[in-house]
């Protein structure tokens, strides 16, 4: 058929067409009925009566107080608890995004048995009960064999009461191996045990603080407490208060505590220690260190001979040989003058404190380094005073018998989470048969997660208590879905960095959404069926309950308060300072209603210069030289010379110093030193798209890994803003955004940590995790743990 | 008749943008998916301006929380062809979204770059939904948004008083940013009030405004940021 | 009373009639292929309509992209028509007439598309009817829906009026469809009096349009420069852009007659004397295209405010050097070069001009919205711009869409104004003869 066109067809063809264009789109009614027909728009907002209730945030060891906004039984707003002495009515975006995590809709709902294999997973839904009895006849098997000490609980950093049922449940099975995940507070931790001799959380003073020298703490991004550190800044800039304290932030990156420091001290990576000792250096050279304090409480800072009428080397000649101001100064790149400054500003400014050395779980700090950095806290006198170095009070009540198991505890398997893997595949000192993963996902957060995912494949039985997929969780038998926030009861206890006992409890603020338990409910429930010793020694109902005993135990201690307004807590702290103890509260059961009323109890005062509290060393005082590592160091060379006489150590091994960096090669010729972002912190967060959005606000980054260069590295490897990139270490690579960032140092590039998960919301799933590339290092003098970063190239995708 | 006003301390602030996912929850403010976001779409009425400047290792950067400035001469209002938008007696610059047309020319007026546009329909993927503030409208498609001063929480708060007959008192109405701050870095309130904290802070020697030389009159003052005065190090100083 | 034969044309000018009577099969595939791209801008539109103004490329801070830029441009080439033939009426340049019809159809063809680029760009079509509604007349847009509104009338009567004649003469002919003619004739029938009230009335038009296209194109350019905003908040912003718009219009209207002439073998009504002339009046607009442009940039350069620095840098240097630069070149260097030399100004030289010169006037509009929105006074996150395939897809449609209907229009109307030649042929050259002599001397008769 072939197509005639005359002139009137083809006009009426055109007109037709026209006239269907103005009938559906041209004439405004028509468009916006096409408008409506082509798209809904309509979102619908529920509604419903109005109410207020009280929660905590445990969506990082912060725990701050929350107040819940509900319209019906919907929470619609989370805002701070104003009495909560912790925030004050403040939260960080992460607490404030939080309602994401209720509503998230990539959720687990039930729990899921694994039908397929640890390499190929297959979920199936199974009820709770089922998985409990899964859980109870695999563990009585284990104890009836023996075994029970096989069993290992890994649980995430946590504040709060949590901890303690966990160690109560194993000691009452007969297992020693509660472990938890390295809360990057490790390296001071290190410091405070081999310095002061005690194994209590270090905590500071800090908004009393006038000079604040931070090694790579990366202060305002989620260290510590966060919303109490952030109050704290506040308090240092308050115009009102007729001072400024000063934040002096020491670290290769120009990170947003250095940018919001007000000073920024841009040192070669690794080189903290040098930098303290320098510092050190100058305080003692200049006479402006404490002398009253290191004369009365520190041991080894003079040279000293021993018992035996050895010779040792002591701090000060140690500083004063190997760390003057031009030798540091060459190491660290920090000029000789910006450090006698540093040095004569917090002698003269004080209290003074020193944080550090630098935290992240994820690559250990160096114990030395955070001992140089603690030094200058024993040479400035700020051990114990207001504004300085404290140690956390532990909670009253803590009836450590009942953690305890009865009799002598078997041998614990291991010190930490990071040796884990290794004594799973080596069978040593015993092989772990149950492995209970508490809301810890190791596969992804640590260094050695390859290592833990062989581990895993290894242990027969693993259970994963999760709120969402993980990496971890995908190498599990059972998975059992626990609880947001809200929706069961909650505690949290004083949060790191916080010195003041505390302990807050809400409780559910909606009904759980899906098939979900706390998983203290969930361990009082194995305790009731594993029945015995276990249920004897945990007889609670749920874990409201157990919240409901502990708090006897702090009404019993008669002391601190409920949660108040500032004004009667400044009261409050007077009255107990002249010897009174006013409280609002007259039996155990009040003190239960209040706290639940007002968001928890805490102890407002401080008792300072406790110094036997304080110091737990051999010799009663803080040690520049720390007896407890020359003991170590004795005991292993006595083990290697096999019944010698006492080999003699290297006394440098015993004294904060710097270690040396491993060599730059040709073939990875940048350094790559991983971060954490506010809204990221802790590896958690990824999930929440208002975290997502708001990720790398310095350089509008958001949903994805980015990698920040310096723009002349970048022009060096050819490499533009927004490229996609390669960085690639001996142990693999990973692909991520080139961004140009004036902040990173010259030759070293930084990636964000938190992004890459395998398994989960696919929200999470996205960019890439830089521990698969980073590389554990060690001392080579000492084997201690390096976080000098790793040794990477970049190149173009 | 108050003239509210807010007042940024960028001393305390850390900037730890949680005044910016206060303000999106607060205000049903969507996510934008990630293909969005890397498109430079994303909403928010509220954000955290980093203005890096200098050379490594010379640098500074002033992260700045930036509302809409609530210009008491606001050039965005006079633009718009259908008067969707407008300043309130009370010097609230609002907007209409049931009348806006979407022409953006709004956006482009506003020196601030703080009004927003909804590029699509707004999503709030699986049970997002449940946590919305049935206080705030949700906004269609295709139209302008843009911070309100959180107005609703003004009519609460008016009510209140008026329930509990009283006047509206300092600190009874707070925008959801400015109570979040966890370093106490924001402060509102009114500006006509000689006695409010703000109007008191909005006269120190630190307050000024953003590009105040445009004569927009911003009603968001800030308080710059200060630098530490203690010793030295060159010997103490009295 | 006229004979028939009076008002029919010349047997030569029976030529003009022919596009109207008769039709080639060209003409069909030409206008099915225009039509494709009419459907896939409906396409985009649907889409645009469906899922929001997502589609496009736009995003903050760079709200403004190629729709704006479209709408600045159309109405820029809608001056072509009105303005050049008013001015050209008024100025008695007899050699307008065989070029003021195909100069007005554009005009006012075109304005649609400049209103449309605007409906495009609105986040809620559906909600346009508030301009009437709720307007504000202190926005710059409500001025332009004022002045477009009543230049598009002003346009349409401007065009209808001269076009008066002409349908007579075609209802005469029995042209179909015959009630449209002579609806349309309002019993046109040439006497002196309806031909006295025509002229006169034509005059007048061409007095008012010149005003009105002034103000429109003024008025289009305050919608940017009565903001703040750097580089746009600009007092030479209404003489530059009305310069633009005839720039570009006439460079429009050189390629729209070429065009005709070449498909309807008018050779012998657009002469290559038409073509100078308009090339030597498109030389004279890309002086003084240069003469703002350098105005402007200059005094951006010279006052250095660092916020107008970025926007101006980013145009020279920077990210949008690209277009900037090519704005340059076809805007100036290239019809310059081939206009200034008599050689270069045939029919081929000023068409290429012209369409290089309509090149770059659509970049100087693109390199005037978009540089400036993407580099906010706060250092936002730099916007970057480029238009998705909605963007171009209904840019290129809008343009396929206008020649579409301006070959529609060439169907139904003679696009050479019949009576207007005719009228120059029998009277006007005697006239030209008298006026032109009376600018000389009186010639004095020697006295005896
Ligand atoms: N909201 C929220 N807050 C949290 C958490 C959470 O989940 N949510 N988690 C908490 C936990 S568990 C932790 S561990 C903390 C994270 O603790 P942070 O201390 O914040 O850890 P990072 O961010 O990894 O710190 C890395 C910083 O050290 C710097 N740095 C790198 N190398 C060196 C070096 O050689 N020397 C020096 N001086 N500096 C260096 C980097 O530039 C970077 O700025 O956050 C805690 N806070
Ligand atoms: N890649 C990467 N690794 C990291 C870090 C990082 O930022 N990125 N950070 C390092 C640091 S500082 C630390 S402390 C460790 C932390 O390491 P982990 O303690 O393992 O913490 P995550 O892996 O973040 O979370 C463990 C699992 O518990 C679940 N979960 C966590 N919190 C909650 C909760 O509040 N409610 C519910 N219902 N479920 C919860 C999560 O679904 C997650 O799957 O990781 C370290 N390793
Ligand atoms: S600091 Fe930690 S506890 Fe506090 S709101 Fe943020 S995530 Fe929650
Ligand atoms: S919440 Fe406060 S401290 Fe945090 S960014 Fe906003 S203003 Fe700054
Ligand atoms: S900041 Fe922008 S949006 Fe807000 S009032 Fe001023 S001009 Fe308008
Ligand atoms: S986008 Fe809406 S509010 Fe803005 S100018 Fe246009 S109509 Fe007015
Ligand atoms: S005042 Fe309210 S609307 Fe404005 S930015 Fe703050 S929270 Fe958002
Ligand atoms: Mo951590």
């Amino acid at each position: 058929m072939t197509f005639e066109f005359d002139r009137r067809s083809f006009l009426k063809f055109a007109l037709g067409g026209a006239a269907g264009t103005a009938a559906s789109g041209v004439s405004l009614k028509g468009l916006s009925d096409l408008n409506a027909a082509l798209a809904n728009e309509q979102v619908r907002v529920p509604t419903g009566p109005e109410s207020w209730a009280t929660s905590v945030c445990t969506l990082c060891p912060g725990g701050c107080g929350l107040r819940v906004r509900l319209i019906g039984q919907r929470a619609v707003k989370i805002q701070g608890n104003p009495l909560h002495p912790v925030n004050r009515g403040g939260l960080c975006p992460k607490g404030v995004a939080g309602l994401q995590e209720l509503y998230h809709p990539d959720r687990l709902h039930k729990p899921m048995r694994n039908a397929g294999s640890r390499d190929n997973p297959r979920w199936k839904e199974i009820s709770w009960e089922e998985a409990l009895g899964t859980i109870t006849g695999r563990l009585r098997g284990l104890r009836d064999g023996g075994e029970a000490r096989s069993l290992v609980v890994l649980d995430r950093p946590r504040s709060g009461l949590l901890p303690r049922l966990q160690r109560q449940f194993l000691a009452a099975y007969g297992s020693p191996n509660y472990l938890v995940m390295p809360t990057g507070m490790d390296a001071v931790q290190a410091a405070l045990r081999f310095q002061q001799g005690i194994t209590e959380p270090v905590a500071y003073d800090l908004a009393n603080s006038r000079y604040v020298l931070s090694f790579g703490v990366n202060l305002l991004e989620g260290w510590g407490a966060p919303v109490a550190v952030m109050r704290a800044f506040a308090r240092w800039r308050d115009v009102a208060s007729g001072r400024r304290t000063k934040l002096v932030q020491v670290e290769p990156r120009f990170s947003i505590t250095a940018a919001r420091a007000d000073e920024w001290v841009a040192l070669r990576p690794g080189t903290d220690a040098a930098l303290a000792l320098g510092i050190a250096y100058a305080l003692i050279s200049e006479g402006l260190y404490d002398a009253d304090f290191v004369r009365e409480h520190t041991f080894g800072f003079e040279d000293w001979r021993d018992a035996e009428g050895e010779f040792h080397l002591g701090f000060k000649s140690l500083v004063n040989s190997e760390y003057r101001l031009n030798d540091v100064s060459a190491i660290t790149g920090v000029p000789a003058d910006t450090i006698l400054r540093l040095a004569r500003e917090a002698a003269q400014n004080r209290p003074a404190v020193a944080l550090g050395d630098r935290q992240t779980s994820s690559l250990p700090g160096n114990p030395y380094a955070a001992m140089a950095v603690h030094s200058l806290n024993a040479l400035l006198g700020s051990i114990d005073l207001p504004g300085g170095v404290l140690v956390q009070q532990a909670l009253p009540g803590s009836n450590s018998d009942s953690e305890r198991s009865p009799g002598s505890p078997p041998p614990a398997l291991v010190l930490s989470a990071g040796e884990l893997p290794q004594a799973i595949l080596s069978r040593r000192p015993y092989g772990v048969q149950a492995l209970l993963l508490n809301q810890a996902d190791p596969v992804f957060s640590m260094v050695n997660g390859d290592e833990f995912r062989r581990a895993l494949r290894e242990v027969p039985f693993v259970v994963s208590l999760t709120a969402f997929l993980d990496d971890s969780s995908q190498l599990a038998d059972l998975v059992l879905p626990t609880a947001t926030a809200l929706e069961s009861w909650q505690d949290t206890g004083p949060p790191p960095a916080v010195a003041n006992a505390l302990l807050a409890i809400s409780p559910p603020v909606v009904r759980a959404r899906k098939d979900v338990r706390h998983p203290g409910d969930a361990l009082l429930a194995l305790a009731r069926s594993l029945g015995d010793k276990v249920a004897a020694a945990l007889p609670f109902a749920n874990y409201e309950a157990y919240l409901r005993r502990q708090v006897d135990g702090v009404f019993a201690a008669q002391a601190g308060a409920v949660f108040g307004s500032n004004l009667e807590e400044t009261w409050d702290r007077l009255m107990e300072r002249s010897g009174w103890w006013a409280p609002s509260y007259s039996t155990s059961e009040q003190l239960w209603e209040q706290v639940k009323q007002q968001g928890g109890w805490w102890e407002p005062a401080y008792s300072y210069g406790e110094w036997a509290r304080v110091f737990r060393t051999s010799s009663g005082r803080f040690e520049f030289y720390s007896q407890a590592l020359a003991q170590a160091a004795r005991q292993q060379a006595r083990a290697a010379h096999t019944g010698g006489s006492a080999a003699r150590i290297d006394d440098r091994a015993c004294l904060p110093h710097q270690t040396v960096l491993p060599e730059t090669s040709s073939n990875f010729p940048l350094l790559l030193l991983v971060v954490e972002q506010l809204p990221l912190s802790g590896g958690q967060g990824a999930h929440l798209p208002y975290l997502q959005q708001i990720a790398g606000e310095h350089l509008f980054a958001s949903w994805d890994s980015w990698l920040e260069i310096h723009p002349e590295t970048a022009h060096q490897f050819g490499i533009e803003d927004g490229a996609m990139v390669w960085v690639e270490s001996r142990r693999g690579r990973v692909q991520a955004r080139a961004r140009i960032y004036e902040g990173a140092r010259p030759g070293v590039v930084h990636l964000p940590l938190g992004y890459g998960r395998a398994t989960g919301s696919p929200w999470a799933c996205r960019g890439a995790n830089p521990l698969q590339i980073v590389e554990q290092q060690s001392d080579p003098v000492t084997g201690m743990p390096l976080n000098s970063g790793t040794h990477v190239k970049v190149y173009r995708a | 008749m108050p003239r509210w006003g807010m007042v940024i301390d960028l001393a305390k602030c850390t900037a730890c943008q949680a005044c910016v996912v206060a303000c999106q929850t607060e205000n049903n403010v969507p996510c934008v998916p990630p293909e969005q976001a890397a498109r430079g779409r994303i909403i928010s009425w509220i954000s955290v301006l980093p203005q890096l400047e200098g050379e490594y290792p010379r640098l500074t950067m002033r992260p700045t929380p930036l509302p809409c400035v609530h210009c008491d001469n606001p050039p965005c209002i006079r633009v718009c062809p259908v008067g969707a938008t407008g300043i309130n007696p009370e010097g609230v610059v609002r907007q209409i979204f049931a009348r806006c047309i979407g022409c953006r020319y709004c956006t482009n007026a506003c020196p601030y770059t703080r009004r927003m546009f909804n590029w699509y329909r707004p999503e709030f993927p699986g049970e997002f939904t449940e946590a919305l503030n049935p206080d705030v409208s949700v906004r269609p498609k295709g139209v302008v948004e843009k911070c309100t001063l959180c107005h609703h929480r003004l009519q609460k708060a008016r009510d209140q008083a008026r329930a509990q007959n009283r006047e509206l008192a300092e600190g009874d109405y707070i925008p959801a940013c400015v109570e979040i701050c966890p370093a106490g870095a924001m402060y509102f309130g009114d500006l006509d009030d000689p006695n409010s904290t703000v109007a008191t802070l909005a006269r120190g020697r630190r307050a000024f405004r953003l590009l105040e030389e445009l004569g927009t009159k911003p009603k968001v003052i800030y308080l710059a940021q200060g630098e530490w005065s203690g010793g030295d190090g060159q010997g103490a100083r009295t | 009373m006229e004979t028939d034969k009076e008002r029919a044309p010349n047997t030569q000018d029976w030529k003009l009639l022919h596009p109207v009577l008769a039709t080639r099969r060209s003409f069909y595939y030409l206008g099915m292929c225009f039509l494709a791209f009419t459907v896939v801008a409906f396409f985009a539109w649907l889409r645009q309509l469906r899922f929001g103004l997502g589609v496009t490329g736009l995003n903050v801070p760079v709200y403004w992209g190629f729709y704006i830029t479209n709408f600045v441009f159309f109405i820029g080439i809608s001056h072509a028509g009105t303005l050049i033939s008013a001015i050209l009426r008024l100025c008695h340049a007899e050699w307008r007439r065989s070029i003021t019809r195909a100069a007005e159809v554009i005009t006012v063809l075109v304005l649609f598309f400049g209103v449309g680029s605007v409906i495009m760009d609105l986040g809620r079509p559906d909600r346009l009817l508030n301009v009437l509604r709720s307007p504000n007349f202190r926005s710059p847009l409500l001025w332009d829906v004022c002045s477009i509104s009543v230049y598009l009338t002003a346009s349409t009567i401007y065009l209808y009026l001269p076009l008066i004649p002409d349908i007579a003469i075609l209802r005469d002919h029995g042209a179909r469809p015959t009630f449209l003619y002579r609806w349309l004739g309002l019993g046109w029938r040439a006497t002196v009096k309806q031909k006295r009230f025509l002229n006169a009335a034509i005059a007048v038009m061409a007095v008012l349009v010149i005003p009105i296209a002034i103000s429109v194109h003024t008025v289009v350019s305050w919608v940017f420069a009565m903001t703040v905003q750097p580089m746009w908040h600009s007092s030479i912003f209404g003489p530059y852009f009305v310069v633009g718009a005839i720039f570009s219009g006439i460079a429009s209207l050189i390629v729209v007659m070429a065009l005709i002439r070449r498909i309807y073998f008018l050779q012998d009504y657009l002469k290559p004397i038409h073509f100078n002339n308009l090339g030597l009046l498109l030389l004279v607009m890309a002086l003084l295209w240069f003469y703002f442009t350098f105005a402007e940039y200059l005094t951006t350069f010279y006052g250095s405010d660092p916020s107008h620095l970025v926007v101006f840098y980013s145009k020279l240097s920077g990210r949008y050097a690209v277009p900037f630069w090519i704005m340059f070149v076809t805007c100036f260097v290239i019809p310059v070069s081939l206009l200034a030399r008599r050689k270069t100004r045939t029919i081929t030289g000023t068409v290429i001009a012209s369409v290089s010169v309509n090149i770059g006037m659509w970049l100087e509009r693109f390199t005037i919205v978009v540089p400036t929105l993407s580099q906010p006074r706060l250092p936002w996150a730099k916007g970057h711009y480029s238009p998705t395939w909605v963007e171009v897809g209904i840019t290129v449609g809008f343009g396929a869409t206008f020649m579409f209907l301006y070959m529609l229009f060439t169907k139904f109307f003679p696009i050479v104004s019949i009576w207007e030649v005719q009228e120059g042929r029998e009277q006007a050259v005697p006239e030209v003869v008298t006026r032109v002599r009376s600018y000389l001397p009186e010639e004095t008769v020697p006295s005896a």
